[in-house]
């Protein structure tokens, strides 16, 4: 059985809205790093976590695929990947489904 | 004949409504819980009996995502 007086209660409150400002600006921080179309609506917390963790599997893969190195002589073509354009923006989102 | 068509819904279907409103939103915020667990897999933090909090989680993808772009940057005008 809890007791919390009325001032507790509030205070609680306020501690928790507080708490949730801090977070959702944590999120609108994140969304900003991931590349998304245009014209698109905000992403919601849900879509935001999926899109992060998609986008940065796919960049350390990019890593690993292609170690930096002086020569790069390292393997070429096989995977197809093209390098010098930035057009991966979006189409990250397309590599899995 | 005169049916009282969504009027006065009984406690019972009131009830019944808050029930499933609940069970939804649990289901709801255990997806959210699940995506936040799989954040915590692709980003460097602490070990699974101490893993990162929420903020955390969200403060470090960010700087890592910030990280990963700026190695690969530098990947692209090397070759």
């Amino acid at each position: 059985r809890r007791t919390i007086s009325r001032k507790q209660r509030s205070a609680a409150n306020q501690r928790e809205r507080r708490r949730m400002v801090s977070l959702n600006t944590a999120f609108d921080q994140l969304r900003t790093r991931i590349p998304t179309f245009p014209h698109e609506k905000k992403l919601s917390r849900i879509q935001t976590l999926k899109y992060a963790t998609e986008y940065i599997a796919v960049m350390a893969e990019l890593l690993k695929d292609h170690p930096k190195s002086d020569d790069c002589r390292s393997e070429t073509e096989s995977e197809g990947v093209s390098h010098g354009n930035q057009s991966e923006n979006n189409d990250w989102r397309q590599k899995r489904n | 004949k005169k049916t009282k068509s969504h009027k006065n819904p009984s406690k019972d279907v009131l009830r019944g409504r808050r029930q499933a409103a609940n069970a939804r939103e649990r289901r709801r915020m255990n997806s959210l819980n699940v995506a936040f667990d799989e954040l915590r897999g692709v980003i460097p933090g602490l070990s699974d009996d101490r893993k990162l909090s929420k903020y955390d989680t969200l403060q470090m993808a960010q700087s890592y995502i910030d990280a990963l772009k700026e190695v690969l940057s530098k990947q692209e005008s090397d070759n």
